[in-house]
């Protein structure tokens, strides 16, 4: 997968100027689904160089030019005055360095909207590039009793209008031809200079009175005066009580969709990988080379795909709540408290999602328009306890508490929980005060509530396999090697067919040994150590690890009852046993903070696109998770 | 003045006050000297306000709120 975007000429350059046909809009006018209508599933996600959000490439058939043309697809802008880090994109794109033609654009600007965006038109008009403007949600303004007169605007703008509806391929067609009949632009793409206030009070003022001017009214087609469905139902949406009953409900059902529904489908990934790699390994002559095809590479392939059931879901969850308009309520519902943390209300469900793995939480971040914000929001969302920390705090919490009061675990464990998130709010908070206050202040909080709509099945599912795929073609190369690269750690040197010998002769054994000193503090020696090694390819694989690491050789139902036996006779070198309460709480608070997951490093690495977010998260978590470990050992032992 | 303001009141902008990007950014999405706002809801604890500008819905900060003078 090409890692810049191809600016150049490619193979269609007689057809497309070079340059691809570049869709260009605010927020929430249609784009998106016009770019789905105009190349169908032939999209894919291309990466552009310090861009972190998808940026949808397909080829545009059905123009008459026999292969079609290359069109992209770009985040949306208020104006060219790029407002974050995916805006400053969108405005690289319109104005591409060191080519010496102009894109051609295509507006899309929402009709009900016009004398809103049509400031916009006024910018690109300016920045003398070659413009067709498609306007959209024609249903919408008839239903509100308006029409736009084409031609005038056409004439007042000196461009090309065209009015497209997305289940009309006749209007796709009229658009297409209008993009051929742009004149193609030989000056170098030059970036017009910002506005002044007077410059933007003018143009808004102009904009104001076209679209008073080429607004006409239409008989309506339903007569009847009737509130529209916003009005009625956000004052409800956003009720101190009401509000916040829908707002738990829908997070209730996003929380459990990824955290229980996705359970059966992940049980069904992983024994279907299982029973892949222990059919390869069976027709591979015994060995190494067996146990690296089923242990380190299918198995590492398995960690990639076991997401995606959790992947898939939350963005079915997700684009549901976006598509219906809901999901713009609840993040205004959320804004109060985040902000305060220097978050956003869009933070919340990415946050959310967390709790279940942070790496589809790490995806649904890029709502989040802001870099920054999003930046933060990938730094805190591992603090959330995640779903596969849960059998590690299991068995140490069935080691702990007495079977005698098993409500002394449900405390635990709450705790956990809220001490990972309190420890999340807090770091928001101080990483957010330690930027500089103009910095802060200096773009306006603004989210625009789209009018509710039915989602469109084809959309939905269209959107939720364009998410999984852009999650597989990122991240399955550098997990796979990161995995293979830990089986392998925990394998060699030792050859034979004894799986606790080999652990325990292994590369991460003799690691785990040469830092016995460093388990100390935590009361624990080498053979916890390894097991924490292990982790990073899984948390869970902490349970597992342990038991090998500690000789126990049970499988299934019995390891948990081994594993709690070997537990309670380990002993440290000077005989004192291993696991006490004080190094069992000191080994939980280590997994509440630790950030002990290869696959989350190259998730964040990836979606922050920032390699400080990703080491800060795996260097800085695990100092302060130890640091954290070894006070509360001292404190207890 | 916004938490004066009952749901459904209209107010007409008479300046944008704050920050030069701030209020350029604020201009552009449509608020503008002479605009009419209207307020349609709040979202609770201080929460940001959501209004009504130019046939929009806008959720917006009571900070960012705080800049538009009517």
């Amino acid at each position: 997968m090409p890692e810049g975007l191809n600016l150049a000429p490619g193979k269609s350059a007689r057809a497309s100027n070079g340059l691809p046909v570049v869709l260009v809009g605010p927020p929430n006018v249609g784009k998106s689904t016009l770019f789905q209508a105009l190349t169908g599933v032939r999209a894919r996600i291309v990466n552009y160089p310090g861009a972190t959000v998808d940026l949808q490439e397909g080829r545009w058939v059905g123009t008459g030019t026999g292969e079609g043309w290359r069109v992209l697809d770009t985040p949306g802008i208020v104006g060219l005055e790029p407002r974050g880090a995916d805006e400053a994109v969108t405005r690289q794109i319109l104005f591409p360095a060191g080519v010496a033609r102009n894109p051609r654009v295509v507006l899309v600007l929402d009709q009900t909207q016009l004398a809103r965006h049509l400031y916009l038109a006024f910018q690109l008009r300016e920045a003398g590039l070659p413009v067709v403007v498609a306007l959209t949600m024609g249903d919408l303004l008839a239903e509100q009793g308006h029409e736009v007169r084409v031609a005038d605007l056409e004439a007042s703008l000196r461009m090309p209008v065209v009015r497209v509806d997305t289940g009309d391929p006749k209007s796709l067609e009229v658009l297409a031809e209008a993009v051929a009949a742009l004149p193609v632009v030989t000056t170098a793409p030059e970036p017009p200079v910002p506005w002044d206030r007077a410059r933007v009070e003018d143009a808004r003022q102009d904009a104001d009175a076209l679209a008073l001017r080429v607004l006409v009214p239409v008989p309506r087609p339903d007569p009847r005066v009737r509130l529209p469905l916003h009005e009625r139902l956000d004052p409800w949406l956003l009720h101190p009580f009401w509000g916040f009953l829908v707002f738990f409900v829908a997070m209730a059902a996003v929380f459990s969709a990824v955290f229980w529904v996705a359970q059966p489908a992940m049980e069904v990934v992983d024994a279907l990988v299982g029973s892949a790699g222990g059919w390869l390994h069976d027709r591979l002559p015994p060995g190494a080379l067996a146990d690296f095809v089923r242990d380190g590479l299918v198995a590492g392939l398995g960690s990639v795909l076991m997401f995606v059931p959790q992947i898939a879901l939350l963005f079915l969850a997700m684009i549901l709540l976006e598509d219906s308009g809901y999901l713009a309520r609840a993040a205004t519902m959320a804004d109060r408290p985040l902000s305060v943390l220097g978050l956003e209300g869009r933070s919340f469900v990415p946050l959310l999602s967390g709790f279940a793995c942070a790496i589809p939480a790490m995806l649904a971040t890029r709502t989040i328009p802001d870099a920054r914000i999003r930046r933060l929001t990938i730094l805190v969302v591992p603090l959330a306890s995640c779903s596969a920390r849960l059998p590690v705090y299991a068995l140490i919490l069935g080691f702990l508490v007495p079977a005698d009061k098993p409500w002394l675990g449900g405390v635990a464990l709450a705790t956990l929980y809220l001490g990972g998130l309190a420890l999340a709010a807090l770091l928001a908070w101080c990483v957010s005060r330690a930027l500089p206050a103009d910095v802060r202040a200096s773009v306006p909080f603004v989210l625009e509530l789209p009018v509710y709509r039915r989602p469109v099945a084809k959309r939905v599912i269209q959107g939720v396999l364009l998410k999984v795929r852009s999650y597989l073609e990122r991240a399955t190369l550098p997990i796979t090697i990161v995995a293979t690269l830990l089986w392998a750690a925990t394998y060699f040197p030792v050859a034979g067919d004894d799986p606790v010998l080999r652990m325990q002769g292994s590369y991460a054994a003799h690691w785990g040994k040469a830092i016995d000193f460093a388990f100390a503090p935590l009361g624990l020696d080498w053979r916890a150590g390894v097991a924490l090694i292990a982790a990073f390819a899984a948390r869970e694989v902490f349970v597992a690890s342990l038991a090998l690491a500690l000789g126990v050789t049970a499988v299934g139902d019995g390891l948990q009852a081994g594993l709690l036996a070997s537990m309670a006779k380990a002993t440290l070198q000077d005989g004192a046993p291993m696991f006490t309460l004080a190094s069992g709480v000191a080994l939980l608070v280590y997994f509440v903070v630790a950030m002990q997951c290869a696959s989350t490093f190259v998730v964040a690495w990836r979606e922050s696109g920032s390699a400080r977010v990703a080491w800060g998260q795996l260097l800085g978590f695990n100092a302060l998770a130890y640091g954290l470990a070894a006070l509360v050992y001292r404190a207890l032992a | 003045m916004w938490s004066s303001l009952n749901l459904g009141d209209e107010v007409i902008l008479t300046d944008v006050e704050g920050g030069d990007s701030r209020v350029r950014h604020l201009m552009e999405l449509g608020f503008t000297r002479g605009t009419r706002v209207r307020l349609l809801a709040r979202a609770p604890f201080g929460g940001p306000v959501v209004v009504e500008v130019r046939g929009a819905r806008l959720a917006i900060r009571l900070s960012d709120a705080a800049c538009l003078k009517a």
